[in-house]
């Protein structure tokens, strides 16, 4: 069961690898849209890698909410902990 | 006194009426017509889309023969060959879209949600059955598909907005993740406006000192196969509309861009 700061770690890995954001932007409370410049296309994306590293489906309602890295951290904190 | 900006002042008003009055009218007369002929709605808006393609040449040969502007189109042979594609462009003035629609026989256009709302256009808007951008994701998306396949090019201004007066374009990375969706080619054309005049900003009477020189040039065409450089599609995008921005600065720099 990973830590909250493994999966900060994991998903900073992602979306510097898939989107290319520089790493030292990507902070608990960076704003996916404003600060990290992701788009719904991106984020569509980042739903769907989420899935596979979890190995679980995330429903879209859950993931509307995500505001901030750390929403993220937490989203996926809570689906492996079920 | 500038007799010549006088008259232009008076035409530009003039080419205004006609513009909104002619919406109004064609709403009322003539896109009902097409509608009742039409054997459903695709058809309908293929023909409405026609129509406005032949009435825009119209009135870009109007607003020359009202001596308010002169319009120099390069390469325009190619748009008319191209199926399928995207189209973009730069967009310094409002006359953009017209010139560009009365270039393509076969375009499908996406336009800004608030024009379903314009006392004048929504009629038009409505029959051409243009693609909203206010659209959810997956919807736009698939819309946008559904005219490649269909053979339209879509024109897009990936700026989003008109251009800034005296700028170089900023892109917003929307026209990529389309390109990048569909596997679209892409059509670049560059507008250029000199002196600037009709950015939107300013009162319908407002013309420069000199009669303006709208520049259109069909320029580079970039396959879609040459988008996908890396496995991450998220970065192709990013990289596609850099490249895209680039093009652009490059373009208008070498001019005397601004002056």
């Amino acid at each position: 069961m990973l830590s909250r700061e493994e999966l900060f770690e994991t998903l900073k890995d992602n979306l510097e690898e898939m989107f290319e954001i520089p790493r030292e932007s990507i902070t608990l409370d960076a704003r996916l849209y404003e600060d990290l410049d992701l788009d719904s296309i991106d984020a569509v994306d980042l739903v769907v890698k989420l899935q596979e590293i979890l190995g679980k489906r995330i429903k879209p309602d859950v993931f509307k909410s995500v505001r901030t890295v750390e929403d993220v951290v937490n989203c996926v904190h809570d689906i492996l902990s079920e | 006194m500038n007799i010549g900006r006088v008259w232009r002042a008076g035409a530009q008003g003039i080419a205004f009426a006609v513009f909104g009055l002619g919406g109004g009218l064609f709403t009322v007369a003539v896109f009902p017509l097409i509608a009742w002929v039409s054997s459903d709605h695709r058809d309908r808006h293929k023909r409405v889309r026609y129509l406005i393609h032949r009435l825009f040449r119209l009135f870009v040969w109007f607003v020359q023969a009202l001596r308010l502007f002169e319009i120099d189109v390069e390469g325009a042979e190619k748009l008319t060959s191209r199926h399928g594609c995207l189209i973009v462009a730069n967009h310094p003035t409002l006359l953009d879209v017209v010139i560009l629609m009365s270039l393509s026989p076969n375009f499908q256009c996406v336009v800004k949600h608030q024009l379903w709302r314009n006392f004048f256009l929504r009629g038009v808007v409505a029959a051409a059955g243009f693609i909203r951008n206010d659209l959810a994701t997956d919807a736009y998306l698939s819309q946008c598909a559904a005219a490649f396949d269909a053979g339209y090019n879509l024109l897009v201004f990936p700026e989003g907005t008109r251009t800034v007066p005296g700028r170089l374009p900023k892109l917003v990375r929307g026209f990529a993740n389309v390109a990048i969706a569909a596997r679209a080619d892409i059509q670049i054309v560059v507008i250029q406006c000199e002196p600037v005049t009709l950015t939107g900003d300013e009162p319908w009477y407002a013309v420069p000192e000199s009669k303006p020189v709208i520049r259109v040039k069909i320029g580079d065409y970039w396959e879609a196969s040459t988008f996908d450089r890396t496995p991450h599609r998220g970065i192709n995008a990013r990289h596609l509309a850099r490249d895209l921005e680039t093009y652009y600065h490059h373009v208008l720099s070498d001019q005397s861009y601004g002056a």
